[in-house]
């Protein structure tokens, strides 16, 4: 059995969400079988330029090869379409424009998947949102897997979407309130799919003193990790906490580390470390009282599962549907909607060490019965089994 | 069960926790209902300070350096007491220059004039732009009732239709009937031309037994003679 992953960007010196999800679980399914990767020569996701030579290499012993972008995207024109397909009016027409623009444009690399079908098992596409899922899967339907990584992002509402959910012969869904969501808006309940996620690296050995010492933090702290900008809720979290730090007085502190789009509030107890190596990271998370995710969309956060991977417990804001449902069903963290109730939440969680130590327990039991790599790999050969045998 | 102890100045609400069977539904619950009820005992220690920096962004960081707005009071336009006698002295002064001032604010004046002739004329072209308006709105509403008639119509139309589809369906009813009949007479037909022939047969048969019969009689007629 050979299988194709199609991606938008691929490389090791990528780490968006959904293309390091796909070469993590591209990479651990190597083991069980042929697989290649079928990507753009794109880097930049804002024009998707041209960035990498087309044709094959090799990544991590993976074959990948590589399709030119024909037309870098031009933010204006992008911006305009989606105007018009979100806020008037239209025909499918103009979604197939905005698709067309949303990109990475890659005709041969349709070509090449609806050429050389018969050379694969499956066709594993990841980010429904893209030109080449969508026009790949309309290639080789029958053939198709999806990942769809969709977040309550106001374009899976657009029609030519809700008819693309009901094509692929599988779904691999993140979470379970993506696949409530994805369900209720295409009513597609006869294509298969699983809930599997991603498993998550995690060191073999991480200590709290070294991150402290090298970073000089001392006393508790909060961390938040990942990119530290408007939509993953940061402004509200500096603002949640600033008003706890005066209200209670309390001497806890925040560290962030992550690339930065926003202004850091100067404050004694908000500590910005920018982007750390992984075990710099995983040190810092496993000395934290508490992981905060105060991020309104995530199709599944890794950082949460890396968090509850270490034993740790996690507040996370709870407009994240996603996010709100992990933490019932892992019982790992408690959630917040507004100020009040993050201040009581933090307050409860700073004040008992035995509720952070039971809520890190579950958190970490929850991880090893649904996000170990043996998990997902044999979910992943469950479903192609399953189509397999339905032939 | 175990109530958790407040560390330092945080003072956490009073949930009681099962820690060996932690339910955080149960826990949520417990902390939105602690939230609902602390803005009232917050507010009123925290009121001041919650209004100069309860947000993070910088256009609602500037009242953390401005001051206070002071109460609203009732302006009076006339001055009192002292400042009235100043003005009246102030304008005695002044007189002698009037005329220059008069001269100086001319062209302020011919500005103004100006500037309400072509207010004016925008309120005529506005008057004159409403009442197209009107008039298109008429002529809409006209199209709209005559749109509303060729519905009618078409509404009709469509009625009468429907009647000649439900002749339609009855006629084709009748003419299912008729092939029904039809079959069945064809076969009763083929069943008595089978009977008939049938009899023919047996006629026949019959015939050449009294053929038979006659020539026998007429054998042992000349046997018995002899």
């Amino acid at each position: 059995m050979t299988i194709a992953f199609i991606v938008q960007r691929y490389g090791l010196e990528i780490n968006g969400g959904a293309e390091l999800h796909c070469r993590w679980v591209a990479e651990h399914m190597r083991t069980h079988m042929p697989v290649e990767v079928l990507t753009s020569c794109a880097f930049d996701y804002i024009t998707w330029r041209n960035h990498y030579p087309e044709g094959e290499e090799l990544i991590n012993g993976i074959r990948v090869r590589r399709f030119p972008v024909s037309r870098p995207r031009s933010p204006e024109k992008f911006g305009r379409l989606q105007n018009r397909i979100l806020e008037h009016e239209h025909r499918e027409q103009d979604e197939l424009a905005w698709l067309e623009e949303e990109g990475p444009t890659s005709p041969k690399l349709i070509h090449f998947i609806r050429k050389n079908q018969a050379a694969y098992d499956y066709f594993i596409f990841f980010s429904y949102r893209y030109y080449h899922s969508y026009w790949g899967i309309h290639a080789v339907p029958a053939k198709s897997i999806l990942v769809p990584t969709a977040e309550h992002d106001p374009v899976i509402h657009l029609k030519i979407f809700r008819d693309l959910f009901r094509m692929p012969r599988a779904f691999v869904y993140n979470s379970e309130e993506e696949r409530v969501m994805i369900q209720s808006l295409s009513r597609n309940e006869h294509v298969p799919g699983l809930v599997v996620g991603v498993g998550t690296e995690v060191p073999s050995s991480y200590a709290a003193d070294r991150f402290r010492q090298k970073h000089g933090v001392d006393g508790p702290y909060l961390i938040y990790t990942g990119r530290i900008d408007q939509n993953k809720g940061c402004p509200h979290l500096f603002d949640h906490f600033l008003r706890f730090k005066r209200e209670t007085g309390s001497a806890v502190k925040l560290v962030l580390i992550g690339s930065t789009v926003l202004k850091i509030p100067a404050h004694p107890d908000v500590r910005y470390l920018g982007f750390l190596s992984e075990e710099d990271k995983f040190d810092a998370l496993s000395g934290a009282e508490v992981l905060v995710m105060p991020s309104f969309y995530e199709s599944l956060s890794m950082v949460t599962l890396e968090a509850w991977a270490l034993g740790r417990p996690v507040l996370a804001n709870a407009k994240c549907e996603v996010l709100k449902g992990q933490c019932l069903r892992s019982n790992g963290g408690l959630y917040y909607e507004n100020y009040a109730e993050f201040r009581e939440a933090l307050k409860l969680l700073l004040s008992s060490e035995r509720l952070r130590a039971a809520l890190g327990d579950n958190g970490r039991a929850y991880y090893n019965a649904n996000y170990t790599w043996d998990i997902v790999e044999h979910k992943y050969l469950k479903i192609m089994n399953d189509l397999g045998a339905a032939r | 069960m175990d109530s958790p102890k407040p560390i330092g100045a945080t003072q956490a609400a009073s949930v009681e926790i099962d820690y060996d069977r932690v339910n955080v539904a149960e826990i949520m619950a417990r902390i939105q209902k602690a939230a609902a009820e602390a803005p009232a005992e917050l507010s009123a220690a925290n009121e001041p300070r919650e209004a100069a920096t309860s947000s993070f962004s910088p256009a609602s960081a500037s009242p953390r350096t401005a001051p206070p707005a002071p109460p609203p009071t009732d302006w009076n336009p006339e001055p009192q007491g002292a400042k009235q006698t100043i003005k009246k002295i102030l304008r005695k002064l002044m007189r002698p220059f009037f005329p220059v001032i008069r001269l100086l604010a001319l062209p302020i004046h011919e500005e103004l004039r100006a500037t309400i002739k072509s207010l004016h004329e925008t309120n005529v072209r506005l008057d004159n732009l409403y009442r197209l308006l009107q008039m298109q709105s008429v002529e809409f509403d006209r199209k709209i009732d005559l749109a509303g008639e060729r519905m009618d119509l078409g509404d009709l139309r469509l009625d009468h239709l429907e009647g000649r589809l439900k002749d339609l369906d009855k006629s084709m009813e009748y003419i299912r009937l008729l092939h029904n009949l039809d079959h069945n007479l064809v076969l009763e037909l083929t069943k008595l031309k089978v009977e008939a022939d049938t009899l023919k047969s047996k006629v026949r048969i019959l015939e050449k037994d009294q053929e038979l019969t006659l020539r026998r009689e007429r054998a042992l007629e000349e046997q018995a003679l002899k």
